[in-house]
């Protein structure tokens, strides 16, 4: 990965404070997205994942948000503390987002030629009715059939993945050099959930956009993903290239849930859960925030937070054994 | 008619059906409630352009053998309601007291809603400090009953047209602020908003363009309710003789006039309360038609309407 990084987060921290406690929520997050690549971040519920995205988008709502850390360099400048007027004139345009539920996503009262038209009046690209000719055009790349008629069409009116899509086309709109889409095929069933992965990866390769697929589903992360940061109590545990991330994990949390994904089980093998429970993020274990569930931990790491290690070209573990835990075969 | 097209299946295995909207004329053909009431409201709105100058001083002659009269046409057909303590025409007075009582209310109500929309729409959604401000002050309004703030008001000033209508204007803004930022609150919190502002919008594209919307049929609704209710207050404030003042007219006026002959002829006071409930009726049915067309997730509730009574 000699290539000049295009998004650069380094040591992200984000923080909710509620009544009594502070959450946690991103604990000195790093990733890194490569101009044209596509980077997965992987992570079970509450470890951070969409919250480091939002943060990214400058959509955490302050309060009760706050970014108490850490810079996000996108094009050379910190995003993070960019002003506000400054950032819509690239939100949208150099930097776009697809969001979990399509429908919800949409505003119901608005035709989708619109909604699409919108994205390009908001940055006064063109006038009202060359916005629709090439709302219309979008919709017909990304795969909308009759897409010329249904640009009149509201959103209700549209199914699940053919929402979806016209999100996409939403976001693509004014080609941006960065996709962040949160778990964008969560709410869809399987095999649109596989067309809409094909779409997203078809436009990045044809435009050189970069994708940041905020995902828990380690199938898609196999398909699209170039690199994967594994995510775990708001760190990010384990990063480096797709397939020797997952075919020789670091990180015990990365080993314990390919030990637990159907998907990634040899036929006749048994399924291992993780044991425990996700920690509360008001209230980390000291330490390694996995030792909890861990079954390579020993003293230390109840003591000590780990380094981050670097255990190959390219790949990086947070874990005191990493290099233990590296040699471990997946299946056992 | 719905002209549904069906294209060849394609990726998601997704029949294409194209319905092409209905000009919301037939659609109002559909919906016969909400077609007379539209046609009562062109009516009275006809009423109110010209209706004073067609009429000249038909209005305003007296004709003394029709004091009080009977309902019915001995004494020509512009008595065909009757006549007044004076002899005058009742028609003829309504349709001259159309113009007073609709376009102060109608006046009052739009002050009120387009106020305390705005006010409300910038509480919602503009900072903690600015909602407060605005909120206690809608409290402070509200505090006072509706009644008396307008008596020391248009006591204090002259009871003039402009200044009972900015009184009933305060009076009601409150509920529209109210509603407002309620709506506010939960419309910005919803994902097209965040997802709107993914692409680089600012707050007032938002407020314009995603919130206002959807809380404009809403807004609506109460308007014509509170339409009632501002016609009726209006008519309170011209019995106390702080409203509108004779010789001007107004349905309440007339129903309050009529008051004090309740016994004798009732119909004074009837005809009169008749009106005020056929317009507000008639603007109630109207705007619910009216959400319903405007709401596209609705609409097609318009739309198959018809279909069923075909089937019979």
């Amino acid at each position: 990965m000699a290539d000049k990084p295009l998004l650069e987060v380094r040591d992200l921290k984000v923080e909710f404070r509620t009544g009594r406690e502070i959450v946690k929520a991103v604990n000195g997050a790093n990733f890194t997205a490569y101009p044209g690549k596509t980077l997965a971040i992987l992570g079970e519920s509450g470890s951070g994942k969409s919250v480091s995205a939002q943060t990214i988008m400058r959509l955490l709502q302050i309060p009760p948000g706050a970014i108490t850390g850490g810079t996000a360099m996108f094009h050379g400048v910190d995003i993070l503390k960019m002003p506000m007027d400054e950032w819509r004139q690239m939100s949208g345009k150099k930097m776009a987002m697809v969001f979990q539920d399509a429908l919800a996503s949409l505003n119901p009262v608005f035709t989708v030629g619109w909604q699409i038209a919108e994205t390009f009046r908001i940055h006064g690209e063109c006038s009202r009715s060359e916005a629709f000719d090439r709302a219309g055009a979008l919709l017909e790349r990304v795969g909308i059939p009759a897409a010329r008629d249904r640009v009149k069409d509201f959103p209700h009116q549209f199914s699940g993945g053919m929402r979806q899509r016209v999100m996409i086309a939403m976001a693509v709109a004014l080609k941006p050099d960065l996709l962040i889409a949160d778990e964008p095929t969560t709410a869809l069933d399987v095999t649109v959930q596989a067309q809409i992965m094909d779409l997203i990866k078809d436009i990045s390769k044809e435009s050189g956009m970069s994708v940041i697929l905020i995902t828990h589903d380690l199938g898609v992360v196999v398909d699209v993903a170039d690199t994967v940061a594994v995510m775990y109590a708001g760190r990010v545990v384990e990063g480096g290239n797709v397939i020797d991330v997952l075919q020789q994990p670091a990180h015990p949390y990365t080993l314990a849930l390919l030990r637990s994904a159907p998907q990634a089980r040899e036929k006749g093998e048994r399924l291992q859960p993780i044991v425990g429970s996700p920690p509360d993020l008001a209230n980390l274990p000291t330490g390694c925030s996995f030792h909890p569930r861990c079954a390579f931990a020993t003293d230390i790491c109840r003591r000590q937070a780990p380094p981050i290690k670097s255990v190959a070209e390219g790949r990086i573990s947070e874990c005191h054994h990493a290099e233990t835990v590296h040699h471990e075969p997946v299946h056992a | 008619m719905t002209t549904v097209t069906t294209t060849p299946t394609s990726g998601e295995a997704e029949a294409v059906i194209i319905r092409r909207a209905q000009p919301w004329w037939q659609l109002l053909w559909r919906d016969k409630f909400a077609c007379v009431a539209a046609v009562w409201l062109t009516v009275l709105a006809f009423c109110l352009i010209i209706g004073p100058e067609l009429l000249g001083d038909t209005a305003t002659q007296l004709n003394l053998r029709a004091r009080n009269a009977v309902p019915g046409l001995e004494n020509g057909p512009m008595w065909i309601l009757g006549g007044d303590p004076l002899g005058r025409s009742l028609l003829a007075r309504l349709i001259v007291g159309a113009r007073n009582t609709i376009s102060v209310a109608l006046t009052a109500v739009f002050i009120a809603m387009t106020v305390g929309g705005t006010l409300g729409m910038v509480a919602g959604y503009v900072g903690k400090w600015v909602s407060h401000v605005i909120m206690r002050l809608a409290d402070v309004v509200q505090s006072f009953p509706s009644l008396l703030l307008a008596v020391i008001v248009l006591y204090m000033l002259e009871p003039r047209v402009g200044n009972l209508i900015i009184v009933l204007a305060t009076t009601r803004t409150p509920i529209y602020l109210r509603v407002t930022r309620a709506e506010v609150l939960e419309i910005r919190e919803r994902v097209f908003v965040d997802a709107s502002r993914a692409l680089g919008s600012g707050r007032f594209h938002i407020l314009r363009n995603h919130i206002a919307p959807i809380v404009a049929p809403t807004l609506l609704t109460i308007m014509t309710v509170d339409f009632a209710s501002v016609m009726l207050s209006e008519s309170g404030l011209s019995f106390l003789g702080i409203g509108i003042q004779p010789p001007a007219i107004t349905w309440g006026l007339m129903v309050a006039q009529g008051r004090n002959y309740l016994a004798q002829a009732w119909w004074l006071a009837f005809f009169p309360g008749l009106m005020i409930m056929f317009a507000t009726l008639s603007a109630n049915i109207l705007s619910s038609w009216l959400r319903l067309a405007t709401d596209p997730v609705q609409r097609w509730r318009l739309e198959t309407h018809k279909k069923e009574e075909d089937d019979k």
